[in-house]
């Protein structure tokens, strides 16, 4: 670069000493230039940093490409909890849905059989009370009375079970009240049957068959029966005695207020008070029961 | 802006050109030869890295010369750390000794005048390097030193006084 070296008062970048060239002389003297050597050397270092920085750019790229990973990775771990949680939260749900589903199935499953009990009951009320009316002793050997009488048994069957369990659910039977539900009442199976005994107003007993006790359990298949809360006043018009094999013993006491008193031994609650529908005219049919 | 597939060949014609301006120049600073050619290996490695930045801005050699004094004064400023005996300041105040003038005035005169810039404090060095060694105008020194341009003048003058103060008669 040219040097401004005119005039008095010389610009400060002139080099009136001339310093440049006493420093090169002294480096020139003490022969003091870049070597061969150093010139190889430092393209060697420099070889080998372009390869330590090809390295950690690989590295680099590496951990680049490795680190989406190990948040893909925390984020599927991430979104697997969540999908556990939910899955646990709605199964709990669920199972408080099913369990509510399962009691609303089980009072369904009751007030179902409660219905299949009163439907056939309606059924059998009008084919019983036609043989009933009509020609009662042909219907006792008929075999379709006696299948009748079969299906009448097992309907009792369920609706013993049923009477059998209210009153150890204390907390079923009231449901089963105010769901106005239809019932029959307790009954002991024919072939458990030893004896059939008909108490009167008087208290004297009259034994009856047990083909008796079938009848009975059969007209009051034909009835609407529901438990309910009202004792019945006054004395009973009919009361029959059925006496199991076990010497467990069922009372029906029929009051003529349409209430049906029925005590079972074989439940733990004693007494169980129903009331009946057209229960004047179940005394009416209760009376012929009687008269055979 | 240099090719990224030209960067070896490149950089070797670069020190081949360069190479004695950064070795000398840091030897200014360091004042040892083979410190200077660490320095010279460390400027070089460093000019290889960061060329594709160099925007033209200035020269390749004024680009280069920066990045020398830079690395000089991180080592200076290293070596102060580490306790060891700090150059400059310490040469400034024996120059004026007799035993220091009697030395010189034993040498050649090229090299009395080399070690009076060598013991220069080095923001006076700086500039005078920059200036008359690297013939940089005060405008590219004072930009490459990063400082105001009549602060640059002024260090020069400075720096001028000083020398003919230590070199006195004998140049």
């Amino acid at each position: 670069m040219e040097k401004k070296i005119t005039g008095k008062n010389p610009s400060p970048d002139r080099d009136d000493m001339e310093l440049k060239r006493h420093l090169e002389a002294a480096f020139e003297t003490d022969n003091f230039v870049v070597s061969e050597d150093l010139i190889q050397r430092t393209l060697s270092r420099i070889r080998e940093a372009g390869t330590f920085d090809t390295d950690n750019a690989a590295e680099d790229a590496q951990k680049k490409k490795r680190f989406p990973v190990k948040r893909f990775a925390g984020a599927a771990a991430a979104v697997f909890i969540l999908a556990t949680a939910v899955w646990a939260y709605q199964n709990n749900m669920t199972g408080e849905k099913m369990d509510s589903g399962s009691l609303t199935a089980q009072d369904k499953s009751y007030t179902m059989q409660a219905i299949e009990s009163a439907e056939p009951s309606q059924t059998a009320d009008a084919g019983t009370g036609d043989n009933g009316s009509a020609s009662p002793k042909a219907a006792e050997g008929t075999a379709g009375n006696a299948d009748q009488t079969t299906g009448a048994d097992e309907r009792k069957d369920i609706s013993f079970s049923m009477a059998k369990e209210a009153p150890g659910t204390g907390t079923d039977l009231p449901s089963l009240k105010g769901a106005d539900s239809s019932i029959t009442v307790s009954a002991i199976e024919k072939d458990d049957i030893q004896s059939f005994i008909l108490l009167n107003q008087e208290g004297s007993q009259q034994q009856m068959s047990v083909d008796s006790a079938v009848k009975l359990y059969d007209l009051l298949g034909n009835y609407t029966i529901q438990a309910a809360d009202t004792k019945p006043s006054g004395k009973y018009v009919y009361c029959f005695v059925v006496t199991s094999k076990e010497e467990k013993k069922v009372t029906y006491q029929f009051y003529k207020n349409s209430i049906l008193d029925v005590t079972d031994e074989r439940a733990e609650d004693d007494t169980v008070t129903y009331t009946v529908t057209r229960g004047e005219d179940l005394l009416s049919k209760l009376e012929n029961l009687i008269k055979e | 802006m240099y090719q990224e597939n030209q960067e070896v060949y490149d950089i070797e014609a670069l020190m081949r050109k360069y190479g004695n301006d950064v070795l000398r120049t840091a030897y200014m600073y360091v004042k040892d030869s083979h410190l200077a050619e660490d320095i010279f290996q460390e400027v070089f490695i460093k000019v290889n890295q960061k060329l594709h930045t160099f925007q033209g801005e200035s020269s390749i050699k004024t680009w280069i010369i920066r990045i020398t004094i830079n690395a000089c004064k991180d080592y200076i400023k290293s070596a102060w750390n580490q306790k060891v005996t700090q150059l400059t300041e310490v040469h400034e105040n024996t120059l004026a000794g007799e035993d220091d003038y009697r030395a010189v005035e034993q040498a050649d005169e090229s090299r009395m005048v080399r070690d009076a810039v060598i013991n220069l404090p080095q923001k006076y060095k700086d500039v005078l390097l920059c200036v008359y060694y690297q013939d940089m105008t005060v405008t590219e020194a004072a930009k490459l030193l990063g400082i105001a341009e009549g602060t640059a003048k002024s260090r020069l003058s400075r720096a001028k006084e000083k020398l003919r103060l230590s070199l006195e008669g004998r140049i």
